[in-house]
């Protein structure tokens, strides 16, 4: 299984490395939903270093969807994805290797926007220990599950509008715990023992151990 | 009564009301084609 | 009498149980000191809300047996489509009965109350649930696929109720949502009460039944659609 993981992983991220789609497309929307918050808040500008943490997590969510479609568009192309069934890859490996792939590419992301917040929105940050703990388990969960709906829609003609309907209402909670962990963190209130780092840590576990144990049935044909 | 309570009950009735209808209507459409299909399945029989 | 004729005797039994209670809870019953009139949404709202959430709790059942290779069978699959969809028109009737009755009650359509909140996401779970149905055309990926997004909507559940009873109540001081029932409720007004979660639950078999069966004849034709078109192009089967 984590051979398997590996090398979807590897090849994964060799092939955005070529590409660079996440670099060249992905990381510009990211800056461009950054500058529009900031219209969309044009009376109070004060009011971004507020609403920071919200903001973080609906970017994140909306970068996730794209990594995930792009992740996932790579093998739809010549049914590449009946290819790595036929080379006898572990369906729990290639699900594994799939959200390692993007959680690196969202890492990234992330610390990118992170960067953008501070210096766009004037936000002090610290606890950046908490802050990227609680980004990267946030992420995961919202990966685990979009991981599994990516694969099971990305076949149907109707892929890119699907996709957002299904994920965004299951990861409603990530959004919601995350938004509340990164405020506690800046208020610099609750550490790593604050209750809703925990529902992080529950959801991702949670959908992880579902994602492994199902995404046989999600490929099968 | 108040306005509220008639909007509610006739909410329940309409929502409740027309989801029935069009379970109705579909099923009596599909059994008929059933139907159809059958007679048509045994017509070219009688003519061979 | 045939299967056809119980279903149709059924769904008049329900029809019948219903007109009851709108007949109880409209005018026989009195109305409430605190709330007047306005009481008399509780034979509906309530009874609404426990059947969308039952018909949720048969969908993530069935999904599950049919995810189990022992129970395996397709009838699963139609039960929990039928079930959703089902549930969904409830859903959809009990944040309209809850937003009519919360107007007067505390002044606006809506609030982010967590049971609130919980159950418009409730909502918009299953519609995915039902547009990915929609759009998979293989119907053994379809029902694999449903029952997984199913399984994820099931675990889904608990913990966005539990995250939204924690953003309300570690953040915001005493919510307007105290519309508690009165918790003196007696004679008729118990007995409506009850009819109502009867007959609603009633109207919600009927359902289920006619759209399981709409589901399975829709089934055949297409199976048969298929054996047709070899027909044409193979000759006899």
């Amino acid at each position: 299984m984590f051979k398997a993981a590996k090398v979807i992983a590897v090849k994964d991220l060799r092939i955005e490395l070529r590409s660079k789609v996440v670099l060249n497309q992905i990381l510009p929307f990211v800056a461009v939903v950054l500058i529009i918050f900031a219209f969309a808040f044009n009376k109070y500008p004060a009011l971004l270093v507020t609403v920071a943490p919200g903001l973080y997590w609906v970017t994140a969510l909306f970068s996730s969807l794209l990594a995930l479609q792009r992740s996932f568009s790579l093998e739809s192309e010549n049914n590449a994805k009946d290819a790595l069934i036929l080379y006898g890859l572990d369906p729990a490996g290639i699900y594994i290797g799939k959200v390692i792939a993007v959680l690196v590419e969202m890492v990234l992301l992330e610390v990118f926007l992170t960067l953008g917040i501070v210096f766009l929105y004037s936000t002090h940050l610290h606890e950046l220990a908490d802050l990227a703990f609680s980004s990267i388990v946030g992420t995961l969960g919202i990966l685990a599950v979009g991981v599994t709906f990516s694969a099971m829609t990305s076949a149907s003609k109707a892929k890119e509008t699907i996709l957002p309907l299904l994920l965004l209402p299951v990861v409603a909670p990530v959004l919601l715990s995350g938004t509340k962990a990164w405020e506690n963190e800046i208020a610099g209130k609750a550490g790593l023992g604050d209750p809703w780092v925990g529902l992080l840590i529950l959801f991702a576990a949670a959908f992880l151990a579902l994602g492994t144990l199902t995404f046989g049935s999600v490929l099968e044909e | 009564m108040n306005g509220y309570v008639e909007a509610g009950y006739a909410a329940v009735t309409a929502g409740l009301g027309s989801y029935a209808i069009w379970l109705s209507v579909k099923s009596r459409r599909l059994r008929e084609a059933f139907v159809r299909v059958k007679v048509d399945d045994e017509a070219p029989k009688q003519g061979e | 009498m045939n299967r056809r004729r119980w279903v149709a005797v059924f769904g008049a039994f329900a029809l019948t149980t219903v007109a009851i209670t709108y007949v109880m809870g409209l005018w026989v019953t009195p109305p409430d000191v605190f709330q007047g009139n306005l009481v008399r949404l509780i034979y509906v709202h309530p009874a609404v809300a426990w059947v969308a959430y039952l018909a949720y709790g048969v969908t993530s059942l069935s999904s599950i047996a049919y995810l189990w290779k022992k129970t395996r069978n397709y009838k699963w699959d139609l039960l929990a489509a039928s079930s959703t969809e089902v549930g969904v028109v409830f859903t959809a009737l009990t944040l309209i009965t809850g937003s009519i009755w919360g107007r007067p009650t505390w002044g606006v359509w809506w609030t982010w109350d967590a049971r609130l909140t919980t159950t418009a996401l409730l909502l918009v779970l299953y519609l995915g649930y039902l547009a990915l149905r929609r759009v998979t055309e293989d119907r053994e990926q379809r029902a694999k696929r449903g029952a997984v997004a199913a399984l994820i909507a099931f675990i889904d559940v608990p913990i966005v109720h539990q995250s939204v009873v924690w953003w309300k109540t570690l953040h915001q001081s005493a919510t307007v949502f105290n519309a508690d029932l009165n918790p003196k409720i007696h004679g008729e007004m118990a007995w409506t009460l009850l009819l109502g979660f009867l007959s609603f639950t009633a109207v919600y078999l009927w359902m289920v039944i006619k759209r399981y069966e709409i589901a399975k004849a829709e089934m055949a034709a297409e199976e048969q659609g298929i054996e047709e078109a070899i027909r044409e192009r193979v000759g006899s089967l």
